[in-house]
């Protein structure tokens, strides 16, 4: 729903806007940081595709709702595993949010890519090659959710159930754009995403493998 | 001692030159007295204006006499006056008859159901009547009939003699009247009211009255040929009706039609419409084109003539049509809102006012900028994404032969994301639109309005420091226009930002808070207000949020 991407959400002051990054970051930091085998070449990799992923999406804001990271979630989430995958949807909405904007929606928008991030390391991870057609299904699914997540930042009390559902309706042809818009990333970019963390994650594990063997033998 | 001759001649020449040049030099001023919504008229030294007041207590209605190069002649205020304040100025020409003689004389008629002759040359009262008041007075055209002057009134109509005053002749009437002119035909009074009741008044005082149609008569009848032409306003478009038949459908709001040589132009919200009545009335082209006021005609020594129409939406500026194909637009370097049209004077001065209250007067000499208008103006953005949908579609055709569904979603969605993604405001606005029309809405009427406003598009502002709501406007097609429109009369600030899905308001009169939100008929609008759409009878209600 465009409408609640920083348009008509309510105003937060700088303070409570300050305690949802806090929020945000910390739980981001939370998730990262469990033992590693090789934490610079997994920051490495986590920064790049953050950073790749929030650019893509300031690069993609003038057209409404086409949301690279709803793919980009599905795939992390599917590569990356549940606790990384949620890192990453909270680290690409903080960044690109700094550029676009910023406010009450983003921890709608965090929560909701972090689920959308889940998702894919719930349903898309099998035998470590990722299924296009379960990623096209959930391509739909999620990103129809995530729209309606999002339209919850324009509750307020003066919102009906009634006003609410008709906010919904009216963004039906966002949603289906956003939709659209998944789905096409996920035919063109996920593979080459997915193989590029794959890729990179085999790299990790044969350099560790030859890094322990030279402890061994040290 | 030649040198200084030569010298002072040059002086005299100069300023010589320099005084004609003040004469016919093109000026403007703002009035700052809210709206001008009727036709300046020139004399032959003077322009004469009217305007509508500020309504927020810090200027009454005036009228205004300025002489050719802008200095100020002579002005009058009614402090009593109420809103709209819409009934044209009348110029009346120095003659004799009931009552004896008068001088060149321009008549007034106020919204307070005052009506004023002064002297043209020097704004002096000649004489002044009262007519009744039903929360406004006159706001219909007055008319000329040989020695007398017709009011049309709220629930009635009067005549005067030009000389003094006096009251000739006074009818009632069963229905109340707004922006009702009268026409003069040879045996009786044409006049129509918010009924639409279409009455005829014998000069022996007998009445007729025939219905014409679920709607309001907002215009002076029209004599043709064919018979009388009515411009019924509908709830939410318009009917021409030609002696009580129906003949055309149009759109919203109709402006002041008029006729001449035989040719009737007509306009609403929509449409300038060309009739040609010579014999049987015949409906001759129509031409896409907002205007609601008045409509003139502009007369050239050669025996030919153009029809002017005020552009009433943002872009303001004149329609000067010929024909349905040859038309442009006239742009000022003001424009906004118009409602007026414009005054012409002789060696080609016309005269320019417009709802942000600014008087331009203008030369021959004069060029302002045209938009010409030949057709519409190509979406080429449209075109372009629609070309790269066909071909999306046509590439993916064989893997829809061939039953490859990741080919066929591949080379499909890019081009269905691309035709969406730069069409969405008009998608989605058509979208909304069929979602409107599926919803009955609960409808924000209060009854503690005046009963005029109903079937008007109505303006609700619920600032910190109480309730502010105008009602009585019409011709708007969005929350935007409709809101802009109400603050302006109101003397409301606005402050508007802009984001993807249109501009939304900052701030009302300096209240920021935590934003605006409003409703239309009780119902919380969804788009920006640029797109979201108004009906002819909204209700638009501004909260915060």
């Amino acid at each position: 729903m465009v409408l609640a991407s920083g348009t008509h959400g309510p105003l937060l002051e700088s303070g409570w806007l300050l305690a949802i990054q806090v929020v945000l970051i910390t739980t981001a930091f939370l998730l990262l940081t469990k033992p590693s085998q090789n934490p610079r070449r997994e920051v490495l990799l986590l920064s790049s595709i953050v950073l790749f992923t929030a650019a893509l999406r300031v690069a993609m804001e003038p057209l409404p709702n086409v949301q690279p990271v709803t793919m980009a979630c599905l795939v992390a989430g599917a590569r990356l595993g549940l606790r990384r995958g949620v890192a990453f949807a909270i680290m690409v909405t903080l960044l690109s949010n700094m550029v676009i904007s910023d406010g009450w929606w983003t921890l709608f928008q965090a929560s909701g890519w972090a689920m959308v991030a889940a998702a894919g390391a719930k349903f898309l991870n099998s035998e470590g090659v990722l299924n296009m057609r379960n990623l096209l299904y959930l391509s739909v699914v999620t990103s129809l959710l995530f729209d309606w997540w999002v339209s919850l930042s324009i509750i307020d009390s003066g919102t009906t159930f009634s006003d609410f559902m008709l906010y919904l309706a009216n963004g039906f042809i966002f949603d289906l754009l956003h939709i659209f818009a998944t789905m096409t990333f996920a035919m063109w970019l996920a593979p080459a995403l997915s193989d590029l963390i794959s890729e990179d994650a085999t790299l990790t594990e044969s350099v560790l493998a030859v890094g322990e063997t030279d402890v061994v033998l040290g | 001692m030649r040198l200084v001759a030569l010298t002072l001649a040059l002086i005299c020449f100069t300023s010589l030159v320099s005084a004609h040049s003040t004469v016919t030099d093109n000026w403007e001023k703002d009035l700052e007295n809210g709206y001008i919504s009727t036709a300046p008229l020139v004399t032959e030294h003077l322009v004469i204006v009217r305007t509508s007041g500020t309504w927020d207590g810090s200027g009454s209605p005036h009228v205004f006499a300025f002489d050719f190069s802008g200095e100020p002649v002579w002005q009058i205020e009614n402090p009593h006056a109420l809103h709209n304040d819409l009934s044209p100025l009348l110029l009346v020409t120095k003659g004799q008859g009931c009552g004896g003689t008068w001088q060149d004389m321009v008549i007034i008629a106020w919204a307070d159901g005052k009506v004023q002759a002064l002297d043209v040359a020097t704004g002096t009262e000649q004489w002044s009547a009262q007519t009744e008041v039903d929360t406004w007075g006159i706001t219909g055209s007055l008319a000329l009939d040989g020695d007398l002057v017709v009011v049309p009134t709220r629930q009635g109509l009067s005549t005067y003699c030009l000389a003094d005053g006096t009251l000739q002749q006074r009818v009632e009437l069963n229905q109340l009247g707004w922006r009702n002119g009268v026409t003069v035909s040879d045996d009786a009074y044409l006049l129509g009211n918010e009924e639409g009741v279409l009455n005829t008044i014998y000069r022996n005082g007998t009445v007729i009255s025939e219905s014409i149609g679920d709607g309001k008569i907002r215009h002076a009848p029209l004599l043709t040929n064919a018979g009388i032409l009515i411009h019924l306003q509908t709830k939410s478009a318009s009917e021409i009706f030609i002696n009580g038949e129906l003949f055309l459908t149009a759109g919203p709001s109709p402006a002041m039609p008029v006729i001449y040589n035989n040719q009737v132009y007509l306009a609403t919200s929509e449409d300038f419409i060309f009739l040609d009545c010579s014999l049987e009335c015949e409906n001759v082209g129509i031409t896409p084109f907002h205007s609601n006021g008045e409509i003139a005609i502009q007369e050239f020594d050669d025996g030919e003539w153009k029809v002017w129409a005020p552009q009433n939406n943002p872009e303001g500026g004149w329609g000067v049509f010929t024909t349905t194909e040859d038309w442009m637009i006239l742009q000022s370097p003001n424009d906004d809102y118009a409602t007026a049209a414009p005054g012409f004077g002789s060696d080609g001065i016309y005269v320019l006012g417009n709802d942000k209250g600014i008087l331009m007067f203008y030369t021959s000499q004069h060029n302002n900028s045209v938009i010409s208008q030949g057709h519409e103006d190509l979406d080429y953005i449209f075109i372009i994404t629609t070309l790269i949908l066909l071909v999306s579609i046509l590439a993916s055709a064989p893997a829809f032969i061939f039953h490859l569904h990741e080919k066929l979603l591949k080379t499909l969605l890019p081009g269905v994301v691309i035709f969406m993604a730069f069409n969405i405001t008009m998608i989605s606005t058509a979208w909304s639109g069929y979602l409107s029309e599926q919803i009955e809405p609960e409808g924000d009427w209060d009854d503690s309005w005046s009963e005029e406003w109903k079937g008007s598009q109505v303006v609700v502002f619920e600032l910190p420091e109480g309730q502010i709501v105008f009602g009585g406007l019409s011709g708007h097609k969005t929350v935007e226009s409709l809101t802009d429109d109400a603050a302006f009369r109101v003397g409301i600030l606005i402050e508007k930002e802009t984001f993807d899905s249109g501009e939304w308001i900052k701030s009302i009169n300096g209240h920021e808070g935590a934003g605006w939100e409003f409703k239309i008929d009780g119902e919380r609008g969804l788009l920006g207000i640029s797109e979201a759409e108004v009906t002819s009878d909204s209700v638009i209600r501004w909260y915060p949020a």
